[in-house]
Parts: structure tokens; C-alpha cells; sequence
């Protein structure tokens, strides 16, 4: 007995050992189901299976079994949906397909530009008048201001520095109003400021340390030359914003718009080609001035045409298009929300706003069914409910002809609700009919009555009679 | 101290002990311990010495193999633009490029009664989505509508839809956008035949689709199917277009991705029609093609 028991304990505490064991080196692992027919989820995907018996029986099946992954390319493409292939190609294509454009763009251009604009705009050959015509009117206007009462400028040499501006504007006219860069500099301006501290010979006469540090820390208020430098600058500023040929840093994918451009040469061995990487907005804009009267001057600058192709492939590049565009807005009850306007409502309403009879006779058609339906329906109700009466019928064929009048009066119900539906679209379709009977009702209307009409249970023919044929052998 | 001497509780000692000891073995055994960091003096090593990389230029056209890298696309050549007679761009891109020139002109002559920058943009967008984006949509005028919605028809109709889709397809053909990417990246090496002809699997499925009768109950999803087939038809034949005419190819990549949705969508849907109707399939039916498409795809 102390053997048995000693045996009994021996065996537990094994167990207990190896239960112990075990839940100190178990590592869970995720259970995988086998690719062949299991239903991951009983309410997912399988649960309204197109047929219990294909997915448990399929091994015999034909060659649709094996056509999902392998051989519909409907599969492979609709796998995209997954996101790997659009996460990892999407973008190195779209990169390279910008950089061809870019390309083709450019020479497109050049070959335009290089025809003599085939047809463009005249002014193009006279773009330095036009330009100095926006500059005289700009830098006149600065002059007023500059004379105003609200100027900047200090009143005892307000004037020295308009007539100083209006003078380099003047000189620089020539250059097509570009003004020369300030000749004289801060430094040049304290130097001046030096000779007036020297000339005197002292110090406190002539305002003191205030006077001093009002001067030096505000050039551009007190002193002529800064007043003058600051004007410069400033009239310089407005003249380069008034062409729009402000300097704008160009931030599209950083180096995006680098281009090869390659132009013929003479080698040593024979003809050759030498290349540069530049930007399309250069080589444009350099083709552009050579073919326009303005010589030198730059008549788009490279920046300009460089930022406008931006704009477009931004706007290109934008993912914007869903809907109408796309087909996300597919149809209700895939879990899909889309915002727009639906594809089936898009596909409905240009359908029949094309050709809205079709519509119409497809309501009429429905309507002498179910029409027809009750005026069986109605017969055959009259007949069991004739039979019913009958004190000698059996009680089997009693239930079965009630249940055949129960049955008959849900489906009048239906009938009904049916034919009134039918009766007021189609009475709706004619309202909208105009003098020559042609039917004139705008889409959005259509739109509704399409979308009303394919919200009715609508009974078919064969339905209809295959319950007459039902009706007729339980009456024999 | 008795209990001290108890075999019971010695022996579970014992065990108790052996087991901690050997889960500590296992869990270490094996593993070299980690190195102790010896002569932690602090020392300056010397740079390398850097070495001249000879650059090189093998194609001999003035830009360095290196930067020849970051330029993927086809050069521009300018000794080719000047020709005597200009004949005026066939493609969008093409058509595109001059557009925006001749705007970005007007906009300097007109000044402020020119329309700006934005709005000659925006133009440009328009048009070519426009000409490249939308698709004709199919409806119902379009196809075949049986009013007969017997079981025997329905069964007949999905079978005939599965079959379009296994009897057109090619499963030589990979994925489009594997394709196209072969396609852009080595267009010297690869020419488009197989988006071409990945292009004409989907036209046949959408003509096919188009001249079979369609039970009334299912004329949405069939017609959703069918306009999803035709998108991407357009799609694939835009992916061919992309060395000559690459502006369409990129517009066309932007509905790609919604397309591609919607063909999945537009094939679940077919099967939610037909579960109503799974009785009347047989387990070699064609058909049973949605269901595992459904099941098994993506």
C-alpha cells in the first residue's frame, strides 16, 4: 500500500513538474490555416458562401478553383488593393513618367519657340518696350511716394534723394530700367559721416555722443547716402516685383527638374554632343530671349517657367480624382463611404438623361405585369375562397387553400403597393413630357425616378406564372 | 524539524530546484558572454586617408557617369529642334508644354487683365483630365436585359460571366504596374506588347461582358462590373502610352488606384448578388470562380 501511494505521489509531482515545464518554455505560435476551402470566420466571407457544397467538395471542381491567384488577371490587378505594389512601385514610376515629360515638354517647347512662336502673341517681340513701360510707371510712382507726407525720407534732403533715384532710374533706363547695383556703400556713408564729424573740429557742437549713435544706428534715416542706398534698394525691389521677377526658391522634389540638355558639337573625330544638366526653365528661357528683339535682357526668367511647370505636375500629381473620375464610389453596401456623388447615381443619371423612354417603357412593362399578376392573383383568390365553403372538403385540402388565400393576399399587398409606385412614376414621367411628347425633365429628376424605380420589389412574368401554375394543380 | 526531514517536502526541494537551475541553463546555454570592453583608454584613431575617386564620363557626352544617374530621362537635344518646318505637337505632353508657354506669354503681355498664373494652370489641369481622365460610362441602354430572373437563367448568366473572365485571360501576363515599370525603366530593352496586349484582355472581358444577357435583378452589379473593366482597359492602354505620350499615362495613374478598387469591389458585389442564389450553383459551375475570388483574393 505504501508502495502504491508512494508510487501515486510520485506520479503527481511528475506531473506537476511537467505542467510546470511545459508553461516555462511554450512559445504560443499564430495557427495558420491551409489555402484549401476553410472558412477563416463562420460570419465572414464564407458565411454566405455561393454554395455550401462547391468550397467543401471543390477538389473535382474545374478550372475556376484554380483561377482566383493564378490566371484571371481581373485577381492580379484587383490585388493592387492591397497596397504592396502601390506602396513600392507607384512612386518610382510615377518619378521616372515626370522626368519623361519633362523631357518631351522641353523639346516641345524649344521646337515652338524655335519656329517663331507659330502664331503667338505679338508683343513678344517687343518685350523690352513693354517692360519699360511697366517700369517707368512703377518708378514714378515711388517718386510721389517718396515726396509725400508720409515718406520715409527726412525732410532736409527728402528732395536730394528723389532727384538722386529719378537720376539712376534715368541712367539705368538704357539697360531697360534695371538700376545698377548701390555704388556707395555703408562704409562709404560713415566715411562721409567722418569728414562732418572733422569738419568742425568739435565733438559736442555738432549733437554729441545722441547725434552720434542716431546717425550711425539709423543710416538710412539721417544720413544722405543711406537715405539714398535704402530708396535704391527699395525702387530696385519694386521694379523686380513689378515683372514678376522675383526670385522664388523652387522646391519640386529636390532636383526634380534637372534636365540633360545636349547640344551638337564639332570633336575631333566628327560631329559630337556635349551635354549640360540644367533646368528646363533655362534652356526655355534662353531660346525665348534669343528669339525676341530684347537681346541680352531675359524675357521670361528660368525661374518663372520652371515654377509654372511645377504648378502643373502639382496639380497633375494631386490626388484628387475619385468619384466620377475613379470608380471608388462604386455602389452601396460594400462598406465602402465615399462623399461624392455615387457611380451608380452618375451612371444612372447619364444614362437616362440620354434617353429617358427607356425608362419609361421599362415602367410601363413592369406595370401591365403587375397588373396582370392581380387580376390572376384576384381570380384564383376567389376561387379557393369559393372552394372553402364547401362543407364536404377534406381538412388537408382545407389548409392548403387557405394557406394558397393567405399566401395570395400577401402578394396583392405587394401588387398593390407595386402598381401604385409604378402608376406615379410613370404618371410622373408624363407631366414632364413636353408639347411634342418628348420627355423633357431635368437629370436630377430622371436621376430620382431611376433610383425610385429600381427600389421596387418588382414581380417578373415567370414568377407570375409559375404561382399560376401552383394555384391551377391545387384546385384539379 | 520534522517536517524539515520530511522526504515529501525535500524531494519537492530537490525538484524545485532542478527545475530553476535547468530553465537557467537552457535559457543560457549557448550564448558567448558578453565581451568585457578591455583598454577603454581613450584614444584618437587617425582618419582615413581619403582618396581621390576618378570620376568618369563613358558615354562621352560632357556630364559625369554620376550625374548621369540623376538624370534618367531622355535628353534633351537641342541641335534636333531646329527643324524648317514646325509641325505642332500630336501628343498631350506635347500640346501641353506649348499651352502652358503661350499662357505663361500672355500672362506678361496682358498684365493685369491677363488671367493669372493660377487660373493658366488650372486651365491646363482641366483639359488635359478632361481629354485623358473621364470615360464613357456604360448604362443600361447598353446591355442585354433578360426580365427573367429563373434560377436556371441566373445560373446561366454566372456561369457565362466567370467563364469571359477565365477563358480571356492570360496567365502569361504579370501584374500591370510591374509591367509598366519595366516598361519606363528600360524602355530601350522593353517595348509595351504586354501591357498591349494585358490592354485587350480586359477590352475582350468588357465586350464579352456587354453582349451577355443580364437578369434584371442584376443590372447594377452588372453594369458596375462592366464600367470597371473598361476603366482599367483605359488604364493599360494609358500605362502603353507612357514613352510617347507620358501626361496621359500619369492622369491615368491618379484613377489607378481607385480603379483597381473598384474592380474588387465591382466582383464582390457580383457575388453578393449571386449568394442569394447559392443553391442553384454546382461545385464544377464556372461561377464558383466569384466565390473564391471572394474567399481567397485580395
Amino acid at each position: 500500500m505504501n508502495f502504491l501511494f508512494s508510487c501515486v505521489e510520485k506520479l503527481s509531482l511528475g506531473l506537476f513538474a511537467l505542467c510546470f515545464s511545459f508553461v516555462c518554455v511554450y512559445t504560443p505560435q499564430v495557427f495558420v490555416a491551409e489555402a484549401g476551402g476553410v472558412c477563416v470566420t463562420a460570419t465572414g466571407p464564407c458565411a454566405g458562401e455561393l454554395s455550401n457544397t462547391t468550397i467543401a467538395g471543390n477538389t473535382g471542381a474545374t478550372a475556376a478553383s484554380a483561377a482566383v491567384s493564378a490566371t484571371a488577371n481581373v485577381s492580379t490587378s484587383a490585388s493592387t488593393g492591397s497596397t504592396f505594389l502601390l506602396d513600392n512601385l507607384l512612386d518610382g514610376i510615377a518619378w521616372t513618367l515626370g522626368k519623361t515629360i519633362l523631357s518631351q515638354m522641353t523639346s516641345q517647347i524649344l521646337k515652338w519657340v524655335n519656329s517663331g512662336f507659330e502664331g503667338s502673341p505679338a508683343f513678344v517681340t517687343d518685350m523690352k518696350g513693354f517692360l519699360l513701360n511697366v517700369s517707368d510707371e512703377v518708378i514714378g510712382t515711388y517718386l510721389d511716394e517718396l515726396g509725400g507726407p508720409f515718406s520715409f525720407l527726412c525732410a532736409p534732403f527728402k528732395l536730394d534723394v528723389q532727384v538722386a533715384v529719378a537720376i539712376a532710374y534715368e541712367t539705368a533706363r538704357s539697360n531697360g530700367g534695371i538700376l545698377p547695383p548701390a555704388t556707395c556703400s555703408l562704409t562709404g556713408a560713415l566715411e562721409n559721416l567722418e569728414d562732418f564729424l572733422g569738419a568742425s573740429g568739435n565733438f559736442a557742437d555738432n549733437g554729441g555722443w545722441s547725434a552720434w549713435l542716431k546717425v550711425s544706428t539709423q543710416p538710412e534715416t539721417y544720413t544722405t547716402f543711406g537715405a539714398g542706398i535704402g530708396a535704391n534698394i527699395q525702387a530696385q525691389a519694386r521694379l523686380v516685383n513689378a515683372r514678376g521677377e522675383e526670385i522664388k526658391l523652387l522646391e519640386f522634389g529636390g532636383g526634380f527638374f534637372s534636365n540633360k540638355i545636349c547640344e551638337a558639337i564639332e570633336g575631333p573625330s566628327g560631329p559630337d554632343e556635349r551635354c549640360s544638366i540644367t533646368t528646363p526653365g533655362n534652356v526655355i528661357s534662353e531660346a525665348l530671349t534669343f528669339q525676341t528683339s530684347s537681346g541680352a535682357r531675359t524675357l521670361i526668367e528660368a525661374d518663372e517657367i520652371n515654377e509654372i511647370i511645377a504648378a502643373t505636375f502639382s496639380q497633375l500629381t494631386q490626388k484628387a480624382i475619385t468619384g466620377t473620375l475613379g470608380l471608388l464610389g462604386l455602389s452601396p453596401g460594400t462598406g465602402y463611404s465615399y462623399e461624392g456623388t455615387p457611380f451608380t447615381e452618375e451612371l444612372m443619371a447619364e444614362g437616362f438623361t440620354k434617353d429617358p423612354e427607356s425608362i419609361y417603357e421599362l415602367i410601363v412593362d413592369d406595370l401591365l405585369i403587375e397588373t396582370t399578376y392581380e387580376t390572376i392573383a384576384s381570380d384564383y383568390r376567389d376561387r379557393f375562397t369559393i372552394e372553402l365553403l364547401d362543407p364536404t372538403l377534406s381538412a388537408e385540402k382545407r389548409t392548403q387553400y387557405q394557406d394558397a388565400v393567405d399566401d395570395i393576399n400577401t402578394i396583392r399587398v405587394v401588387i398593390g403597393g407595386n402598381a401604385a409606385d409604378l402608376t406615379a412614376l410613370r404618371d410622373e414621367i408624363n407631366l414632364n413630357r413636353n408639347g411634342a411628347g418628348e420627355i423633357n425633365a431635368d437629370p436630377a429628376a430622371l436621376q430620382s425616378i431611376v433610383e425610385r424605380y429600381f427600389d421596387i420589389p418588382i414581380h417578373t412574368e415567370i414568377e407570375m406564372n409559375s404561382n399560376e401554375d401552383i394555384w391551377s394543380n391545387m384546385l384539379r | 524539524m520534522n517536517s524539515v526531514q520530511n522526504p515529501k517536502v525535500m524531494g519537492a526541494f530537490l525538484i524545485g530546484f532542478a527545475l530553476v537551475g535547468g530553465t537557467y541553463v537552457v535559457t543560457n546555454f549557448g550564448q558567448a558572454p558578453a565581451a568585457s570592453p578591455t583598454n577603454l583608454t581613450a584614444a584618437a584613431s587617425e582618419a582615413p586617408v581619403r582618396l581621390f575617386v576618378p570620376v568618369s564620363d563613358s558615354d562621352a557626352d560632357g556630364v559625369e557617369d554620376w550625374q548621369d544617374q540623376f538624370v534618367k530621362a531622355p535628353a534633351v537635344v537641342v541641335s534636333d529642334i531646329t527643324e524648317e518646318t514646325y509641325t505642332p505637337p500630336t501628343t498631350l505632353t506635347g500640346q501641353m508644354g506649348v499651352s502652358l508657354m503661350e499662357d505663361l506669354l500672355l500672362i506678361k503681355g496682358g498684365g493685369p487683365l491677363a488671367k493669372t498664373e493660377d487660373q493658366a494652370v488650372q486651365n491646363i489641369v482641366d483639359r488635359v483630365e478632361s481629354s485623358s481622365a473621364l470615360d464613357t460610362l456604360y448604362d443600361v441602354k447598353d446591355v442585354i436585359v433578360v426580365r427573367n430572373n429563373s434560377n436556371e437563367t441566373v445560373r446561366a448568366y454566372g456561369n457565362a460571366l466567370a467563364s469571359i473572365v477565365l477563358t480571356y485571360s492570360d496567365a502569361n501576363l504579370d501584374h500591370e504596374l510591374l509591367l509598366l515599370q519595366d516598361y519606363v525603366n528600360q524602355p530601350e530593352k522593353v517595348d509595351n506588347s504586354k501591357l498591349l496586349r494585358l490592354a485587350e484582355v480586359y477590352r475582350d472581358y468588357r465586350d464579352n461582358t456587354l453582349i451577355t444577357p443580364v437578369p434584371s435583378n442584376f443590372i447594377k452589379s452588372h453594369l458596375d462590373l462592366i464600367n470597371v473593366y473598361h476603366a482599367m482597359y483605359m488604364n493599360i492602354t494609358a500605362m502603353a502610352e507612357a514613352e510617347t505620350d507620358p501626361v496621359v499615362t500619369l492622369v491615368r495613374l491618379k484613377r489607378y488606384e481607385d480603379d483597381t478598387l473598384g474592380l474588387r469591389y465591382a466582383i464582390e458585389n457580383i457575388y453578393d448578388a449571386f449568394s442569394t442564389y447559392s443553391s442553384v450553383f454546382a461545385a464544377d459551375d464556372p461561377a464558383i470562380f466569384f466565390a473564391r475570388f471572394y474567399q481567397f483574393g485580395p
